[in-house]
């Protein structure tokens, strides 16, 4: 059995943390009903690559909203708020990403649907938290990363502060979000009591850093801080790069030998260097890893695509979105805990997709209503 | 409490330890099971103090047993056997004191997780590595930096904590599931996977690799990191009102109007030059200059913070994310809920504090 199956997720999530939360939860049994406003659907449809490939483009919204089902309803109407309202009536959980104060000017926030829903999970994530003294700031993934500290403890001595290329900040919220679901369902299941999730990134990311607190953040050379590791970086050999990690006295002698420090002029980093840039990334490996320390290739996104790996653990799976075949990753939820019930992978919907089916499934709406519900431009 | 049941602990790295860390603040009662010299993250520092804190950051909120010999203790075994979850880290899951084997023989009944760097199935199941691997190998590290110098590795524990709050999630999954799967088998990269996902459509579409572009946005201009006279400073103004009132603030409002900045592919395409023009007026400013001002026009301009910086922000304690003893800071639970709030209960553990700890009982 799939652990929420008969879960109904409303999801009015956009580009990442909300859609993430949902998508995490989805293969896990969840029924998940995206809310998009009508003509461009939410922002997530709009993200394009770097590449400006249309064959790119798409990549990004299914990646975060396989599996969904989505309604297009104008929800600056009041027919269409009816229609929100509704779906919160039989959904279990509500999932939403906008700025603080935006649902509840349009009456949809969570003291709004706890009126027609009791026992409702309303999800909210944002950048600074809804219980917050300063609602104003926005908050891009890369602004959290300036604020945590964490641009200090990445790259190395010379370079700027060095955000991460991934958007570690805007995962991460969608991650603690979709845990906090998780057990404030379970909290119902127990106590019958729904509530609000107040999740931030701010919140996330204070968590993420707090065991540097300790360390100063200098950087050297090759590592991107000293501690707590004796000696952990990145060092370049004659046909790529490798990581290596040094996590004890016994791994970092093994090192000096293997790198003959004693003979060199310099610290152990810089024999490190001499002695990896002589090598191939592969020898690199296979040296360390006899001795017992950790070397690892700095792998590209080529090459992380295509591990093997990855696809035996159904990490990546080829899945059909909308007639393109596309390999996406796969909700970590669902790897952590595989069940061979679960049905197939679908792409993301196309947006409204599924307006007339939740319509009269979810909400019981008779055909006729829909037709006049799509005639007065509410839901299309 | 959310969460009334009790937790086996039986770690030996961060992945694991921050999986019972936030069990602990869901309200679980988390007991530690430590060899008699201790858990490797208490002495993995130098010097006390700093041992201590490093120590706490993973474990405040649990209890703590030592075990000499899980073979032939009752105590782990009498823990073992009234457990609802047990969590391990070590690699081989297959067998030995840890693997599900031996702990399901103890009792059929419990939820088990492990969390390893790749899993316990695949080509690379049971390998070892610490976070910095599971970066490298998983693509953030080779995205992350600049152009012109090494990929950039990071000392936060990114592996480790998205695995923590995967594992944390499908413990309570398997707790609220009717019939669900109890054998849990979290790999850390499959958590930080999903963070590709934002690189993976550029190789897919031209297959190319993918490089990196440092502090600058790949597709946005201005969206970069600056240094002011006092350190450095984080900017976001590519949309079309952002940039105009960008204009204005530098005083310079005919650059709203250049042909080659007009539009947001526009100043993407020429984010060499708008990079230059925000790097000459940040230049000879001081951060809280550039802040104040950009601020007065509603724009997005933040000092870019150490990580004590970030733990003295006002909202930060606002929202009761700054747990502070005598001695030490961490952070407080990210679970801001309502009706059942996660929670730092206590401070961690000193070795073996809970030795008679009674999992049937009122535990220590």
């Amino acid at each position: 059995m799939n652990p929420l199956d008969g879960v109904t997720i409303v999801d009015m999530g956009h580009v990442t943390a909300g859609p993430l939360a949902s998508w995490l939860l989805q293969p896990l049994g969840a029924d998940v009903v995206k809310v998009e406003r009508t003509g461009t659907g939410e922002g997530g449809r709009d993200v394009v690559s770097p590449s400006e490939d249309a064959d790119a483009d798409g990549y990004y919204f299914h990646s975060k909203n396989a599996g969904k089902r989505s309604a297009s309803v104008n929800v600056k109407s009041e027919a269409g708020r009816d229609v929100v309202r509704g779906l919160a009536r039989e959904a279990d959980v509500f999932v939403e990403n906008f700025a603080p104060g935006k649902l509840e000017s349009l009456g949809l926030g969570y003291g709004d649907l706890r009126l027609e829903n009791e026992s409702i999970v309303y999800c909210s994530i944002s950048g600074f938290g809804h219980d917050s003294i300063d609602q104003g700031q926005r908050a891009y993934d890369s602004i959290l990363q300036a604020l945590s500290g964490i641009m200090y403890v990445t790259g190395y001595d010379g370079d700027p502060p060095t955000k991460l290329g991934p958007s570690v900040m805007d995962n991460l919220a969608g991650y603690v979000a979709a845990t906090a679901i998780l057990a404030a369902l379970y909290h119902r299941s127990k106590t019958g009591e729904g509530q609000h999730v107040d999740i931030s990134m701010q919140d996330s990311a204070a968590w993420l850093m707090q065991s540097r607190l300790p360390f100063d953040d200098d950087r050297t050379a090759n590592q991107p801080a000293a501690d707590p590791y004796p000696l952990s970086g990145v060092f370049e050999t004659r046909n790529g790069e490798v990581a290596v990690e040094v996590r004890s006295a016994v791994q970092r002698r093994q090192l000096e030998r293997l790198s003959a420090v004693n003979e060199f002029d310099g610290s152990l980093e810089d024999a490190i260097a001499a002695w990896a840039a002589e090598l191939t990334t592969e020898d690199i490996v296979s040296e360390c890893t006899s001795v017992d320390v950790s070397a690892t290739p700095v792998r590209g996104v080529d090459e992380v695509s295509a591990d093997d790996h990855l696809h035996e653990r159904g990490t990546f799976e080829a899945i059909d979105c909308d007639g393109k075949w596309r390999t996406l990753p796969i909700s970590p939820y669902r790897t952590a805990m595989p069940d061979s019930s679960a049905s197939p992978a679908t792409g993301g919907p196309g947006l409204g997709q599924h307006t007339d089916e939740v319509l009269m499934d979810v909400l019981g709406y008779e055909s006729e209503v829909v037709d006049e519900l799509h005639e007065e431009g509410v839901v299309e | 409490m959310t969460l009334d049941i009790t937790v086996v602990e039986a770690t030996h790295t961060r992945r694991g330890a921050l999986c019972g860390r936030l069990l602990a603040e869901l309200g679980a009662e988390v007991v530690l099971v430590e060899p008699p010299d201790g858990h490797p993250l208490r002495s993995v520092v130098d010097g006390s103090s700093r041992a201590e804190h490093y120590f706490e950051a993973f474990n405040v909120g649990k209890h703590s047993i030592v075990v000499e010999d899980p073979a032939s203790d009752t105590v782990y075994d009498d823990l073992v056997s009234t457990a609802d979850v047990f969590v391990t880290d070590q690699e081989a899951a297959d067998a030995g004191p840890f693997s599900e084997s031996d702990v399901r023989d103890r009792t059929g009944s419990v939820i088990y997780c492990s969390v390893t760097p790749y899993g316990r199935t695949g080509p690379r199941k049971s390998h070892s590595d610490g976070d910095l691997a599971v970066q490298a190998t998983t693509g953030i590290t080779a995205t992350s930096g600049f152009s012109d110098s090494l990929p950039a590795a990071s000392a936060a524990p990114v592996a480790a904590t998205f695995g923590a709050f995967v594992a944390c999630g499908t413990v309570i999954a398997a707790l609220y599931g009717e019939d669900a799967n109890d054998s849990i088998d979290v790999a850390t990269q499959d958590a930080v996977l999903p963070l590709l996902t934002t690189l993976l459509p550029e190789y897919f579409a031209t297959e190319d690799p993918v490089g990196r572009t440092g502090n600058q946005h790949p597709i946005a201009a201005p969206w970069n990191a600056f240094k002011a006279t006092d350190g450095w400073l984080y900017i976001v103004a590519y949309i079309d009102r952002d940039w105009e009132r960008f204009t204005e603030a530098i005083d310079r409002p005919e650059l709203a109007k250049d042909e080659r900045f007009n539009s947001v592919s526009n100043r993407r395409e020429h984010a060499d030059t708008i990079n230059e023009i925000v790097r000459s007026w940040v230049g000879d400013r001081s951060i809280e200059d550039v802040v104040t001002r950009l601020d007065e026009e509603g724009l997005t301009a933040v000092a870019i913070g150490h990580v004590d910086s970030a733990f003295e922000d006002e909202n930060l304690i606002h929202r009761g994310m700054r747990i502070e003893s005598d001695s030490y800071v961490v952070a407080g639970s990210p679970f801001a809920m309502s009706a059942s709030p996660g929670e730092v209960r206590r401070e961690a553990p000193s070795l073996g504090d809970s030795a008679g700890f009674d999992s049937r009982g009122d535990g220590k």
